[in-house]
């Protein structure tokens, strides 16, 4: 039974404007998958195939609204170099809006429409190692991806002229009540550290199953708090980063309490979830075999990209100044053996 | 230039050697303890060794009764726990202290009254493990310690000797952890920034910080077992809710970073030693760093590999071949690297670099038996047979034992002034090369063919005889090659030629003083500008008219009636102070032998004399910590500050204590983390918690004492705060409410002990209960020790210590913020889980 009641619902609570918008965007997806349309805290009754796009308007809007304002963020830069007629040489912000990072942000933000939205998204409702998957994409894979765009920047930038300074003036309001504090890497690495093990208590993983309210505040929290990790390691622009060795010490530890979550899960005699019980049969897994593969998932996959990321900010710790070689011979000097410093 | 001969005389008597017979257990300088450490490790190589040969006799024919299969099992145990414990990591340890002042640029290391402690301990735990032999109580559970077999039910006073010995030795391991990562943080010469560091420093700065993890993590699981054996407490025990399989995960998530934190420092040695050889710098300096960071990196999530036959989830198996495979790749990285310095060169084939290629040889070898084994079927077959023996074997004498034969030929010049022959070096390699392939290549076959590991002989129609004779003859040539080397080392020591400052023409800073060196290492710090220092001419000496230039001249002979030296910038290794350095004192002596006594105490259940060792051990660390009058009348009326414009006195990250502190918080946080993930294991495999009779935890009570807590490190920041705007009463009033709010939470602490209807003998919950607990609440009485102490002193001390005071007010409001942190997770854990979970 095709069931199309959540987009419209969701538009009648946004306002007038938006109604036609989504219940035209809500019919013609319907129309096209469906099985996308599946009410609130409804799972699908059958095994989620590749026909079950979610299309939640509230990703869909959030998603559609950064996008916007990214793009208009760097034709804004773009075009203020134009008029300026900058040098060649590129100064700090033309870098942090170079084209790789661009490119950063952009697959970043599929990847996040495809994680969110994609037959993952279905299959998640009916494994805990695919629901491991998303959250592992969210917090790994795409916060960094995102961050290393900048975001934060851009998107101020492509905020339109008049509220800018509206923006601008709140934000000054925060920095008074401790928004700075969110640069703090001790409370980044507890906030990003509470997040990944409380979602993970039986309770507050199994409302989120039940309810698409709580499943959209779970992956927002999951976003928001990898977003503030990644950022104290990856901005690119803020002198508040940290040091590369600090770096490496930050990502080394949030993957020893990762792996020993991811532990507990592997061993546990028991399934956590009752709620994917049933479920998981149709993919061929007992519910225990599927808290396994999730436990194993978050153990090794998921802490790749911390080792990838340590290791390229131990590199760049340890490097030396490229044309060092050439400036110095490096053999060794005859009789430099005898002096005594 | 006789003002300078004598200020060398003056700088000479400052740093000399203490004289006489009680003189000898008060020295604390690097270089004397580093050798002591050697020393003392390379007996215990030998004994290992005797006992090793002992059980190849044994085993050379099949339905042999020359030991008996008691015997047999106390010498492998043995065997295994001096070769892991009492000589890899010490000697490692040893040469790190030994040597790393002086590769960086530094007088000594950080803590050099440490030093002298983590020798002691370790000397201590050593001579009790082998005590046992005096008490015919001999280990005999293997050197992994598996429970139940462990368990007080199936061994006695054995299995006591074993856990004390070795948490004596762990605690020096740590010791020695803290003092390396701090020494190579703050005392690296102007110049050498991380990227700088010899790969044998920066393969310890890794290792350190392991050691800080992975041996926190096995003390914890050794003072839990010891507590099941000495007052019953329920850890290990099924009956009582309980898990056996607890320990192993504990000791592997040990056991497995231990084998890197052998094997990181020794290829260290390779990638000091092949270069020289190679006559160019190390090839791929960066990719070799970072396959030191994977691998340490990696190896902490792998433990688990080491229990494939222990019943895990058959999906896992996958995972961890994979995972397993990575740690592969990163040393594929290393060897290739040292192969492509090698490539085109035309190396001497002295004993260094003899031992350096065999390295490469057998350490090949052992790594490819790693991958066979990483992959789950295959290990299903040949698991606990001498397939395994062959190829830890060849992980651990290919891996370890010969880049340790090869860094001891490169440096004894350097250490003993003296040239060792290079003909009985080569009759050395080749002694123990063709030994180690005779004794361990056979027992891949007997592996396949099916010998288990571990039992004392095998019957005559398994038509092994040949092999395992072929083996004992190896392990013979070996012995025969030790012998060689101790005679080597004898005859270089009386009458080797004397050698010069560089031999090797080697690149790193220790060949640019003297041979023997004094033991202040330098009279002026050395400017680094490079990786290879002593090959770049043109750029090791900084200009004389320049800044750092001037600080080199007015340090040059500098401090002079105290030890001291220059303390830089963690990253950036800029200038920062001097740092004061302890001279001999039997201080750390006298602490050794407090914590020998509480734990033969235990041992011997006499626990009046463990709380007299404790008391002696608490009051020695009073006296060692607080700073002494005479000293700080010294260091205020040094005029370095005016001289240097660097100040002697620092706090912050600039102190060489703050550091400390940071790796001491470290070390309890991992203790913690082990203590809640033994909360959590026994948790998730018990039917019922907390069990049956027993009530849930009082969660009012609970809230309150911990919210206590939470406040009390609120204060102690706040009156960091205060102190630093130079409110000092109301620092003071902040210690004094904090310390008090702290007392409040020791109160309802212990009144929500009494309350419980069970105590830590009833069954596990009990003991996880009363143990974490106990454990913060003792975390607990030492801020408030902290705190007292401050409190004597802000205000009342001279405004020149002002740096010194705020140091120790610094530690003590990191220290309360890390109690406070652990709380919360200690309430999470203890009070809230039961009713969430």
């Amino acid at each position: 039974m095709v069931r199309c009641r959540r987009p419209i619902a969701t538009a009648a609570a946004l306002g007038d404007w938006t109604r036609p918008i989504l219940t035209s965007v809500g019919g013609l997806t319907c129309w096209l998958f469906p099985g996308v349309c599946r009410a609130d805290g409804v799972v699908l009754e059958r095994r989620a195939d590749w026909s079950d796009w979610s299309f939640d308007p509230v990703i869909l809007i959030n998603v559609c609204l950064v996008i916007w304002l990214y793009s208009r963020g760097r034709s804004w830069w773009r075009s203020r170099d134009q008029v300026r007629n900058l040098s060649a040489r590129p100064t700090g912000i033309q870098r942090v809006l170079s084209r790789p990072r661009a490119l950063s942000f952009w697959v970043g933000m599929l990847l996040l429409v495809v994680t969110l939205l994609s037959p993952l998204d279905a299959m998640a409702g009916q494994l805990s190692s695919a629901h491991m998957v998303q959250h592992m994409l969210l917090m790994t894979v795409i916060a960094p991806l995102l961050i290393m765009g900048a975001p934060g920047l851009v998107c101020f930038c492509g905020i339109p002229e008049f509220s800018r300074k509206l923006f601008a003036r709140s934000r000054r309001l925060l920095d008074r009540f401790g928004w700075r504090s969110l640069w703090n890497p001790w409370l980044v690495w507890m906030t990003y550290a509470t997040a990944m093990w409380a979602w993970h208590l039986p309770w507050p993983y199994q409302a989120a199953l039940r309810n698409r309210t709580v499943h959209d505040l779970q992956h927002a929290s999951f976003l928001v708090a990898a977003l503030l990790f990644w950022r104290v390691l990856l901005d690119p622009v803020s002198r508040r980063r940290l040091g590369q060795g600090q770096a490496v010490l930050f990502l080394f530890t949030t993957t020893l309490h990762a792996t020993v979550l991811g532990v507990l899960m592997t061993i546990s005699p028991r399934p956590w979830y009752p709620a994917y019980a049933g479920r998981t049969e149709w993919w061929g897994l007992t519910a225990l075999e599927d808290q396994q593969l999730a436990g194993l998932i978050m153990w090794m996959p998921a802490c790749v990209p911390y080792l990838a990321f340590a290791v390229v900010a131990f590199v760049r710790l340890v490097s030396e100044p490229s044309d060092f070689a050439a400036r110095h011979s490096l053999t060794p000097v005859a009789g430099m053996g005898g002096g005594r410093s | 230039m006789s003002s300078d001969s004598s200020s060398e005389m003056r700088l000479q008597q400052t740093w000399a050697p203490a004289r006489g017979f009680p003189g000898v257990l008060a020295e604390v300088n690097n270089q004397i303890i580093g050798k002591r450490f050697m020393i003392t490790a390379f007996v215990f190589f030998m004994l290992g060794g005797v006992l090793a040969l002992l059980m190849r006799i044994q085993l050379a024919a099949s339905d042999n009764h020359f030991l008996g299969p008691q015997t047999y099992n106390e010498l492998f145990t043995m065997h295994g726990s001096t070769m892991m414990f009492l000589f890899a990591v010490p000697f490692l340890e040893g040469l790190a202290l030994y040597l790393l002042p002086m590769m960086i640029g530094a007088r000594d290391v950080a803590f050099p009254r440490l030093t002298a402690y983590g020798y002691w301990l370790y000397l201590f735990g050593g001579v009790l493990f082998y005590a046992s032999f005096l008490f015919g109580a001999v280990p005999d559970i293997g050197w992994f310690g598996y429970t139940p077999l462990s368990t007080s039910r199936f061994t006695g006073l054995s299995t006591d000797f074993w856990l004390l010995g070795l948490s004596l030795v762990e605690v020096a391991g740590l010791t020695a952890a803290i003092e390396i990562v701090v020494t190579i943080l703050k005392f690296r010469a102007p110049g050498m920034t991380i990227g700088r560091l010899p790969l044998f420093i920066l393969s310890l700065l890794v290792v350190g910080v392991m050691i800080l993890i992975a041996f926190t993590v096995l003390l914890t699981a050794t003072v839990l077992l010891e507590l099941d054996r000495a007052t019953n407490t329920a850890f290990f025990d099924v009956e009582r809710g309980g898990n056996n399989l607890l320990w192993q995960h504990l000791f592997w998530f040990f056991g497995h970073p231990e084998v890197y934190i052998m094997f990181l420092p020794a290829t260290g040695i390779i990638s000091m030693v092949i270069p020289v050889f190679a006559r160019r710098p190390v090839v791929g300096y960066v990719l070799i760093a970072a396959a030191i960071l994977v691998t340490g990196f990696v190896s902490f999530g792998l433990w688990v590999h080491h229990m494939f036959a222990a019943g895990l989830p058959a999906l896992s198996m996958t995972f961890f071949t994979a995972a397993s495979l990575m740690i592969a790749i990163a040393s594929g990285v290393q060897v290739f690297a040292w192969i492509a310095t090698l490539w085109g060169s035309r190396p001497e084939l002295k004993p260094p670099f003899l031992f350096a290629l065999g390295f490469m040889f057998l350490f090949v070898l052992g790594g490819l038996t790693g991958v066979m084994v990483a992959v789950v079927p295959f290990d299903q077959q040949v698991h606990d047979t001498y397939f395994i023996v062959a190829h830890f074997h060849y992980v651990l004498i290919g891996g370890v034992l010969f880049p340790i034969f090869s860094g001891v030929y490169y440096w004894l010049p350097k250490m003993t002034g003296r040239l060792f022959s290079d003909s009985l070096g080569r009759l050395n390699f080749w002694l123990t090369f063709i030994g180690f392939n005779l004794t361990f290549f056979p027992m891949h076959i007997m592996g396949f063919l099916g010998m288990p590991r571990r039992v004392y002989t095998y019957p005559r129609h398994l038509e092994l005889d040949g092999y395992n004779l072929l083996s004992t003859f190896g392990a013979g040539l070996m012995s025969i090659g030790a012998v060689v080397f101790l005679y080597d080392l004898v005859r270089g020591l009386t009458r080797g030629e004397a050698a010069s400052d560089n031999p090797w023409d080697g690149d790193s800073l220790e060949w640019s003083v003297s041979s023997p060196p004094p033991n202040f290492g330098f009279i002026r710090f050395p400017v680094v500008t490079g990786r290879h220092p002593l090959w770049q001419a043109d750029v090791t000496e900084a200009p004389d008219d320049s800044a750092l230039g001037r600080l080199r001249e007015a340090l040059a002979f500098e401090p002079q009636t105290w030890r001291g030296t220059m303390v830089t910038d963690a990253t950036d290794a800029t200038p920062q102070a001097i740092q004061y350095l302890a001279s001999p004192t039997f201080v750390p002596m006298w602490a050794a032998v407090g914590t020998l006594a509480a734990a033969v105490g235990v041992l011997a259940q006499a626990y009046i004399l463990s709380a007299a060792g404790l008391a002696v051990l608490i009051i020695s660390v009073f006296i060692w910590l607080l700073p002494r009058e005479s000293v700080m009348r010294r260091l205020r009326e040094s005029e370095l500050p005016a001289s240097t414009g660097l100040p002697v006195l620092s706090s912050g990250s600039v102190a060489t204590g703050w550091w400390g502190m940071v790796g001491f918080l470290t070390l309890l946080g991992s203790s913690f983390a082990a203590l809640i993930y033994s909360y959590f294991y026994i948790r998730l495999f018990s039917p019922q918690w907390p069990p049956s009779g027993s009530d849930l935890p009082n969660l009012p009570l609970g809230s309150a004492a911990y919210a206590c807590l939470v406040v009390a490190g609120v204060i102690h920041c706040w009156g960091m705060s205060r102190f630093r705007a130079a409110a000092e009463s109301s620092a003071r009033a902040a210690l004094v409410i904090g310390s008090a709010v702290a007392v409040g939470f020791l109160a309802l602490q212990g009144w929500d002990w009494s309350r419980q209807n069970f105590t830590h003998q009833s069954h596990a919950y009990g003991s996880l209960y009363f143990v974490i607990s106990g454990t913060l609440s003792l975390l607990v009485v030492l801020g408030l020790a902290f705190s007292l102490t401050c409190l004597k002193r802000i205000g009342r001390t001279d405004r020149r210590d002002l740096a010194n005071v705020t140091l120790h007010l610094e530690m003590t409001q990191m220290l309360w913020a890390t109690i406070s942190v652990i709380g919360v997770l200690v309430f999470l854990t203890l009070y809230a889980t039961p009713y969430l979970l």
